[in-house]
């Protein structure tokens, strides 16, 4: 595989465009990954992108979706559009689909999604990449992705300025609201992928007594607001937004592994608290916090989870929630620097600061747990096509 | 300005300009462009949805008809214009057109600055308002917090005062027991509390109530206050006779440290059971 990143934090969307374009096109790609911040005129975009890759035949497919801004592996932004392109010389095999109506229906817009790409890839799919806007529920799509491929998923949810308004899925030189897409990888990729967050449990586990979408109102035999409070040691209050989270077990007790969801509201009278994403009735939960520090300590977790890689990484896929970039404040590039820092070099990489991450946890003996939704996580995936 | 971006789409272009076949669309939009054609009808039919967002020159020249022996222009677009020339204008073509060309360069690059700074004043202008927002949560959140303290105290010295008028028969050792066992209780809840006395260089357990705590975290002698993890370590101020003493506190398994509140609290505390004497000195207070 041979891969290249760039980016680029001009504004005018054609011109945009042509420079990504320009930029990706001697790397010969199969496929052109974008994340993209919400300030375009998404047609004139891809447009400008796909004039500048006219001399490509075919044309490679380009997939992506909007965030809050970009990491590219030189340089980070609230602004712009970061592209990897990926050339595998037909090793790989890029399957793109999209499915609106993801709000409405997650599971089934996600599932018909997949269904589309399992239709196209068939056996050889090996992984896939799936993006949606940001209003879809995470772990009900990412339920309706895994209903249907069994292969490891990664990916999250898009976003927008800082404002939770808009996004849009990009694939097949359309923009898409209200969308779930997939780019299925088939064929001979070699991929290392991990999960972390930095997040650290305090207290006693609870169960989740009673809960409704994505309200708790009961754990442990007490209110949600309780249970929390009790291992805060002090109130809740919406302070705790955004970084008081939950550390959810993950569907085999025997792994060790958690998944988080971060608390988006407190009702104080009613002792509930929402999350971003639901959590099951009768899952057991710790309430987690993590410092400026811990948040980078997690991106070292991510790394250094990795394990030792078989094969020779040609780029790096990065979806870290954009909540991590808020608190980190002006440490956020430090993500990157130190993904780069362990990858011995400045190797291709982009990355979307989501709403939401999917991705599973690699596992001691180098396999992968079941593809989680996350919240406050950083997912990292390692791609390349040559075994070593 | 380069000269590949002055185009003729008419065989024997003008001095400067570069003869294409076959105009694609990007030749138009990545740059600011001068065009001359010999059909002008033909470019609007084909690129005439574009005009908004074009920024350059259509150039024809004028016709029999139109006659003239000069320029005339007319604006297709906010960055777009359409000149007629004369014949005898097209040996200088390119001179006549590049300054025009250049203003054009400007102002898509001043478009672009503009862009920039609306895109980071807008970014700017949402990160103010979540700070303010952050702001006011925590104003909010320290008034909830100094009133809980304020109410923490007065629970804590009414438990302190009833302590008092409880403890019978007032013996050392009981006023001990007692008052550690305060602190497991309403209001305070701690994990544990425990009395300790240093003997050589190590402290060793004289009286506890609830979970015992671990002693060997414990710093060694020291006349400060310290967290150490979820242990409050508290010196008893000296007294002319006995080792020297601490009390140890242990918070439950929360996030929050102890409070400023509660450490003071501890050294009132602490000063309180500073009256009751050493071990050497009161062998009911045998070690534990």
């Amino acid at each position: 595989m041979r891969a290249e990143s760039f980016h680029t934090t001009t504004l005018e969307s054609y011109a945009a465009g042509s420079e990504l374009g320009e930029a990706l096109a001697p790397c010969e790609p199969e496929a052109i990954l974008l994340f993209v911040s919400i300030h375009y005129d998404f047609d004139d975009l891809l447009a400008g992108l796909d004039d500048a890759l006219q001399q490509l035949d075919p044309r490679p497919v380009v997939f992506g979706v909007t965030g809050d801004g970009f990491l590219e592996r030189s340089g980070n932004s609230d602004h712009g559009v970061a592209g990897l392109a990926l050339h595998t010389g037909g090793r790989v095999r890029f399957y793109s689909a999209t499915q609106t109506g993801a709000t409405e229906a997650p599971f089934e817009a996600a599932a018909r999604c997949a269904e589309t790409i399992r239709a196209e890839a068939g056996d050889e799919l090996r992984l896939a990449l799936v993006l949606a806007t940001h209003a879809t529920d995470g772990p009900k799509a990412a339920a309706g992705v895994r209903s249907v491929l069994d292969v490891p998923l990664i990916g999250g949810l898009g976003g927008d300025d800082r404002r939770f308004q808009h996004s849009v899925v990009l694939c097949d030189g359309r923009a898409q609201q209200d969308a779930i897409g997939i780019l299925g990888f088939a064929g001979e990729l070699d991929f290392a992928l991990n999960a972390a967050s930095g997040w650290r449990p305090i207290g006693t586990m609870g169960t989740v007594d009673v809960c409704r979408g994505t309200t708790l109102e009961r754990i442990g035999g007490q209110s949600a607001v309780r249970f929390i409070e009790d291992r805060l040691g002090t109130q809740a209050s919406d302070l705790d937004l955004g970084i008081v989270s939950f550390a959810v077990e993950g569907d085999s007790r025997a792994d060790e592994h958690f998944f988080l969801r971060a608390l988006a509201g407190i009702d104080a009278e009613r002792g509930e608290v929402t999350t971003f994403g639901a959590i099951d009735q009768g899952a057991r939960v710790r309430v987690c916090l993590a410092t400026v520090d811990q948040v980078l300590d997690g991106t070292n977790e991510a790394i250094a989870g990795l394990g030792e890689v078989p094969f020779e990484p040609a780029a790096a896929l990065v979806m870290s929630c954009a909540g991590r970039k808020w608190i980190l404040g002006d440490r956020a590039r430090e993500e990157t620097e130190r993904i780069l820092a362990h990858l011995g070099g400045p190797l291709p990489l982009i990355g979307l600061p989501s709403h939401g991450e999917l991705g599973p946890f690699r596992q001691a003996d180098g396999t992968y747990t079941p593809s989680y939704f996350h919240n406050v996580t950083m997912v990292i995936a390692l791609l390349g096509s040559e075994a070593s | 300005m380069s000269e590949a971006r002055y185009l003729s789409l008419v065989e024997d272009p003008p001095t400067g300009f570069r003869l294409v076949t076959t105009l694609a669309r990007r030749e138009l939009r990545r740059w600011p462009f001068a065009l001359y054609t010999g059909d002008f009808a033909a470019v609007e039919a084909r690129f005439g949805l574009l005009f908004d967002k074009l920024i350059g020159v259509i150039i024809t020249k004028s016709t029999a008809d139109q006659g003239g022996t000069g320029l005339d222009s007319r604006r297709l677009g906010p960055g777009l214009w359409a000149f007629v020339v004369s014949e005898a204008l097209l040996p200088q073509l390119q001179n006549l057109v590049r300054p025009h060309l250049e203003m054009l360069e400007s102002l898509r690059a001043a478009r672009e600055e503009h862009r920039q700074v609306v895109t980071q004043l807008d970014r700017t202008r949402v990160d103010r308002a979540r700070l303010a927002e952050y702001f006011a949560t925590t104003q909010a959140r320290s008034r909830i917090d100094i009133r809980e303290h304020a109410r923490w105290m007065v629970d804590a010295l009414g438990a302190l005062a009833r302590l008092g008028g409880e403890v019978s028969p007032p013996s050392s050792s009981a006023l001990v027991d007692q008052a550690l066992a305060l602190l497991i209780r309403e209001p305070f809840r701690y994990r544990g509390a425990a009395l300790v006395e240093m003997q050589g260089k190590s402290w060793r357990l004289l009286q506890d109530a609830g979970h015992r705590p671990s002693l060997e975290n414990l710093q060694p002698l020291t006349s400060a206050t310290v967290q150490i993890g979820r242990l409050a370590q508290v010196p008893l101020p000296a007294t002319r006779h006995g080792a020297p003493r601490a009390l140890v506190v242990w918070r439950p398994d929360t996030a929050a440290d102890f409070s400023m509140v509660e450490m003071s609290f501890f050294r009132l505390f602490a000063a309180l059971l500073s009256t009751v004497p050493a071990s050497s000195g009161d062998p009911s207070l045998s070690p534990a």
